[in-house]
């Protein structure tokens, strides 16, 4: 498997990287979009039956009501219209009451208010709002079940004043096909939000009435009001829902809406005295001498009812998991930057004493391996650099295979450190072990072929190694090329992400990475870890790792500054970072067993390692619901309220970016850029870690090539090997 | 690591994918259907007036489509979707009788204990239990003067067109007349 990941033919997934084009086939392409229009589709929905999407809260003031016929006016609490159209009123008869329940069902009164009614045996009439009897269907059919009776209550409990005949249209028709599909019923009963006694009735509201009288409902108001959803307590319910005289009356209470603990309370005592009185309990029709509103649905009514029961179930159940998923990758990125910016602070003050010291200066010569592959472009720049060393260095330059000349340009620098050693093209890996096996001294430090040092960079770098605990150090590699926009976004991402990260993991003690750009080894740790492995595509983060699990300590030293030039286009910013967070989704994999290990690899594998996947790939992965959710909140719900919200995440963003470039003393001109980074660049970085998921989950093969040269190549022994 | 080289895990998930894909697809059709349909008409439900003994509501109760013709004439059209033939109980005021007041709506109701009827909305003739409940229909034509005025008056509903017998449960003359 060692060549495999330079060499790897194509196999069953071709597309995953073609030749320097961004990588995303189609199949996966359209599944990506598929799930996330139904993701969509459940987030309209929910916001549809949750009133978010398309509320309207406005409720009409009574106006005069010249127009509504005084039979009407001063008729009883139930209307219907003839043939001709004209208006007919009725009124219960004496000593009966028909118990009417607005805006139900409601999972918390609902079942209580039926427990009541069915103790003492008296039926209720509720008037159910649309969205609730869609969200809990099994409570429409526990009120049928009673003996109950359904009416509408229009689908959103909007004032239907202000509505149009399509919309009118359309609350009623969900609304029954709401019940259709919880319990099989459609309904003829019908009572407007905001209504009450028939003298209410005004000129807006009438020719509603009547609309809904062509369409054959029953309107029914209200002759006593007990005001219950005031909560004015028990005794006062009681009495304002007592009709005077021993007339008939249709009762208001409410099942929903609010605490309705003193309707249930009231309701049984109401119940009794009543009764006392000598009055019976009817539902609301029954009361006038029909049978009952509700009637059997069927057909295509029915099944689309299913239908809607069905999709809206989902919906229910989809999006309080998103919540909560939302919320645990909130907190968990907000601990994280609580904890990054405590432990840098700590890490910068306690390595920032002047007394502080890792032990005597370390003075002994070091050997700097430079891994080269078609570097003629910054070869000399690198090795030049390397030779200003302050420190005494021993320069080691691998060029592995390399068709454009680069070790004779090295060669022809003709410096006196410097040593040359060509091989055949055998990916980095191995051109690093070629240069650790050369290395004459105990410490190494390996680089890029394209990183540039300071001449202090090597000697701050093996400071660290006086400490006979200490493995390996990881440098403070940064961005050289950071005048273009996604130069400056990779920055701010060097800056803030990895090496305010790298205090917060060295001092954690679970450091995951250590750079290859700039990176501090003690020779023997590393041959005694094995080497470079060639078995992921990161093999920095493997042995650093490898390290981990031997015991050594892994730290920063953030003084020794190398500079690297960051791919400068999408398309190999792409290429980089997939092949990064893949490389490190394959170095977790592969050290897995640390979880149950003992000893010092035990510690690394419970606690580094569930911090990384935590930190490095959970909550990235997770970071497109924060935004999508923020799109939904700022599109359908609150505006001022999810900006406002995401606003206050970037802040905080910003605050830790803004530490970071002061600890490092970056200038902060460059945070300009972090708002629009936290749009684009975010994105395209966890674009880039799912598609690195989903190549991981499907065992593709990847073919890959370095930066700005291909890597094409292969001797035919290495094409053999490969093809083993 | 992670490489498959047999493609199995591969055609596992893609597979997984494409049954995922065809949910997604499936979930977004079956709301459109459920969105798009649903009629704001009501089901007819008859209230039966002071002319009319409950026997309209008797087929009312069977769904409200299948009401007898002459019943029907007076209000309904023939479309089931007809308003609310309550111009039924105010057609003619005068003939309170007692058979009036048996409301079909009795019929198999327990007069006086609950017995908690199955879903009437299924079976339209099983009323919901209550108490014996009194029709209204007596008080009707004196409240709503104006409305009975203009409704045709029905010829037929004065008598009976369902046996009183039909009712379940006795007429219950009393103190719901009195005043």
């Amino acid at each position: 498997m060692a060549r495999t990941a330079r060499h790897a033919a194509p196999g069953a997934i071709t597309k995953v990287a073609s030749a320097g084009r961004q990588a995303v086939p189609r199949p996966r392409l359209v599944m990506a979009v598929l799930g996330l229009f139904a993701l969509v589709c459940v987030m309209l929905l929910d916001g549809y039956l949750h009133s978010e999407i398309g509320n309207d809260s406005r409720v009409h003031e009574s106006g005069s009501s010249d127009r509504v016929p005084a039979s009407v006016l001063e008729g009883g609490p139930v209307l219907t219209f003839g043939a001709d159209g004209e208006p007919v009123s009725h009124t219960l008869p004496p000593r009966t009451i028909a118990l009417t329940f607005d805006d139900g069902p409601d999972p918390r009164w609902t079942a209580k208010v039926l427990a009541v009614l069915r103790e003492h045996d008296v039926p209720g009439t509720f008037f159910v709002v649309g969205q609730m009897a869609a969200r809990y269907p099994a409570l429409i059919r526990d009120i049928v079940d009673s003996g109950g009776e359904i009416g509408v209550h229009t689908f959103s409990h909007v004032d239907l004043a202000y509505q149009d005949r399509a919309r009118i249209d359309r609350e009623l028709a969900q609304t029954q096909l709401a019940l259709a599909g919880a319990a099989g019923i459609t309904t003829s009963l019908f009572r407007a939000p905001y209504s009450s006694e028939p003298d209410a009735v005004d000129d807006t509201m009438w020719p509603v009435y009547r609309y809904l009288g062509t369409k054959g409902y029953i309107s029914a108001f209200v002759d006593t009001d007990s005001e219950d959803w005031r909560r004015p307590g028990v005794a006062h319910i009681v009495r304002d829902a007592t009709p005077g005289n021993g007339k008939g009356a249709s009762v208001l209470f409410h099942d929903a809406g609010g605490d309705r603990s003193q309707t249930v309370e009231a309701l049984g005592t109401y119940i009794d005295t009543m009764k006392a009185k000598g009055y019976t309990f009817t539902t609301l029709t029954a009361s006038l001498g029909a049978t009952t509103a509700n009637h059997r649905a069927s057909g295509a009514e029915l099944w689309q009812g299913r239908a809607l029961i069905g999709v809206v179930a989902l919906a229910e159940f989809t999006m309080p998991v998103l919540f909560w998923l939302l919320v645990v990758v909130g907190a968990a990125v907000l601990a994280r930057f609580a904890l990054m910016l405590v432990l840098a602070r700590r890490h910068a003050r306690i390595r920032g004493r002047r007394r502080f010291s890792w032990g005597p200066a370390v003075t002994e010569p070091v050997s700097v391996v430079v891994p080269a592959y078609n570097e003629k472009e910054c070869i000399a720049n690198t090795v030049g650099s390397l030779a200003a060393s302050t420190h005494p260095v021993e320069i080691i330059v691998v060029d592995d295979g390399s068709t454009d000349g680069t070790a004779g340009i090295v060669e022809a620098m003709g410096l006196p450190r410097v040593r040359v050693v060509r091989q055949e093209n055998a990916g980095k890996p191995a051109a690093l072990n070629r240069g650790l096996e050369h290395a004459r001294h105990a410490l190494v430090v390996m680089m890029d072929g394209d990183t540039v040092f300071e001449p202090d960079t090597v000697h701050r770098l093996v400071q660290p190694f006086a400490d006979p605990r200490v493995g390996a150090v990881a440098g403070n590699a940064k961005v050289g090329n950071r005048s273009t926009v996604i130069g400056a976004w990779q920055h701010i991402e060097y800056v803030m992400g990895f090496n305010l990260d790298r205090r917060m993991y060295d001092l954690l003690g679970c450091m995951p990475t250590v750079p290859g750009a700039v990176g501090g080894f003690r020779r023997a740790a590393l041959l005694e870890a094995g080497g470079m492995s060639g078995d992921t595509l990161a093999e920095d983060t493997d042995v650093t790792i490898a390290l981990h699990r031997a015991g050594w300590r892994v730290v920063y030293a953030e003084q020794a500054r190398a500079w690297t030039e960051a791919p400068g286009t999408i398309g190999q910013l792409w290429r980089q970072r997939y092949r990064w967070s893949y490389g490190t989704m394959q170095a977790l994999w592969k050290h897995r067993r640390s979880l149950v290990d003992r000893g010092p690899s035990g510690r690394f594998g419970r606690v580094g390692m569930p911090l990384v996947v935590l930190f490095q790939i959970v909550t990235p992965l997770f970071a497109p619901l924060i935004d999508l959710l923020t799109v939904y909140g700022a599109v359908f719900v609150d505006p001022a309220r999810s900006l406002l919200a995401w606003a206050a995440l970037m802040s905080v963003q910003v605050l830790c970016a803004a530490y970071a470039f002061r600890l490092d003393r970056e200038r902060y001109r460059h945070l300009l850029m972090l708002p629009l980074q936290q749009i684009v660049y975010r994105q395209l970085m966890y674009l880039v870690l799912i598609h690195s998921c989903v190549t991981a989950m499907t065992g593709g093969r990847l073919r890959w090539q370095k930066l700005e040269r291909t890597g094409e190549v292969g001797s035919p022994q290495a094409s053999a090997e490969a093809a083993r | 690591m992670f490489v498959d080289a047999s493609g199995r895990r591969a055609r596992i998930i893609r597979r997984a994918g494409l049954a995922a894909g065809v949910a997604c697809a499936g979930y977004a059709v079956l709301l459109a259907v459920a969105l798009a349909g649903g009629t704001p008409f009501a089901p007819q439900t008859l209230i039966p007036g002071a002319d009319v003994p409950g026997g309209a509501s008797a087929q009312a109760g069977a769904g409200g489509r299948t009401g007898r013709a002459h019943e029907r004439a007076a209000g309904a059209p023939g479309a089931a979707h007809a308003p609310a033939p309550a111009a039924r109980p105010v057609a003619a005021p005068t003939a309170v009788t007692a058979a009036e007041v048996t409301p079909s709506a009795t019929k198999g109701r327990a007069t006086a204990s609950a017995t908690p009827a199955p879903a009437p909305g299924r079976t339209g003739a099983t009323p919901t239990a209550s108490a014996s409940p009194r029709p209204t229909p007596p008080r009707t034509p004196a409240a709503s003067a104006t409305p009975s005025a203009s409704v045709p008056v029905t010829p037929g509903p004065d008598t009976p067109a369902f046996p009183p017998g039909d009712a379940g449960g006795d007429p219950v003359p009393g103190d719901g007349w009195d005043d």
